[in-house]
């Protein structure tokens, strides 16, 4: 039991720096590069320690900063699909037209140039005078994705 | 030293979310065209699973090896989940493969060629085609009011980073 709750301990922690960091000096320790530094030192621990309870808590505490990683940029930026269910459930908003007028106004709407935005600040798009480019590594990714989407048969919402 | 029970318990979260994007893939596969469901009843089947063995191996199982194997496979779940989610609707996604098919494309064409009025047509024709809303005459009704869990959910996280929408 004790473990467990360390561990509960750990989860909250790790919850509360990161919602004293957004809220109070807008960073968002959810990047690559810290998940991966992570999963580097609990790597060594796991390998030295020869413990398998240490070993269950570090790929428990690993798992969980990857879902972190995984979830908090939604929150940050919520997408188009959510804003449409709020206006429709909390603004009582059922008419499509304006539906459709209200979320063009809201800031969702700028979710194209937001994402390009990122995009280009993660160092998936070079940028030059011709125009945009993808990176090598963007090509691997989405040839990573596309084979998701051959093998389970799915269809992407547009391209 | 560890023993052969310590190294299967180790394994069974991974190997349950193998089974489970197996299980998927059957249903994508040769039953459902519905993604969300058979996401759904994949993982479902492979949680009930999990606790038949948890249950059957819980005289030699500790609290925190019980933990360990189902936050570890909700974990991989919800991680299997958004890279099977992320091919599908991310605006991300999106915009890199219009780069790839169209490479040197200018900032002011992407935004020409996929602009707001795109990204909501095609969020209600899934939305509309996920059930979670519905269409009667020109007017959008939910038809799913479980989505809100996730929303309020979100919303008060929203409130708790203090993000303005």
């Amino acid at each position: 039991m004790q473990v467990i709750s360390n561990f509960i301990a750990f989860f909250l922690i790790y919850f509360f720096i990161q919602i004293i960091l957004y809220r109070y000096f807008k960073i968002n320790i959810n990047k690559l590069f810290i998940v991966l530094f992570i999963i580097g030192i609990s790597i060594i621990i796991g390998f030295y320690s020869y413990s398998i309870e240490l070993l269950m808590n570090l790929i428990n505490i690993n798992l969980m900063i990857i879902c972190f990683w995984l979830f908090i940029p939604g929150v940050i930026n919520h997408g188009p699909a959510l804003e449409i269910i709020y206006l429709i459930a909390n603004k009582k908003i059922n008419n499509e037209k304006k539906l459709r007028e209200l979320f063009l106004k809201s800031k969702v709407s700028r979710a194209v140039e937001k994402r390009l935005n990122i995009n280009i600040s993660s160092n998936l798009i070079k940028f030059d005078k011709e125009g945009l480019f993808i990176t090598k590594n963007t090509k691997k990714m989405l040839i990573f994705f596309d084979l998701i989407k051959k093998i389970y048969r799915l269809k992407s919402d547009a391209y | 030293m560890p023993t052969k029970l310590h190294i299967y318990i180790i394994f069974l979260p991974f190997i349950s979310i193998f089974l489970s994007s197996i299980l998927f893939l059957f249903f994508q596969l040769f039953i459902n065209k519905k993604y969300l469901l058979n996401l759904l009843i994949s993982f479902f089947l492979i949680s009930f699973s999990i606790l038949f063995i948890i249950y059957k191996l819980s005289p030699n199982l500790s609290d925190q090896q019980i933990f360990y194997i189902i936050f570890a496979y909700l974990c991989n779940s919800y991680i299997f989940v958004t890279l099977i989610q992320m091919p599908i609707s991310s605006l991300q996604l999106t915009l890199l493969r219009i780069i790839r098919l169209n490479p040197g494309i200018s900032r002011k064409k992407i935004i020409k060629r996929y602009n707001s009025n795109h990204v909501f047509d095609e969020r209600i024709k899934r939305l509309e085609a996920t059930n979670i809303i519905y269409k009667n005459r020109s007017s959008l009704f939910l038809k799913n009011k479980k989505i809100l869990l996730y929303l309020n959910f979100l919303l008060i996280l929203k409130k708790i980073f203090n993000i303005k929408n």
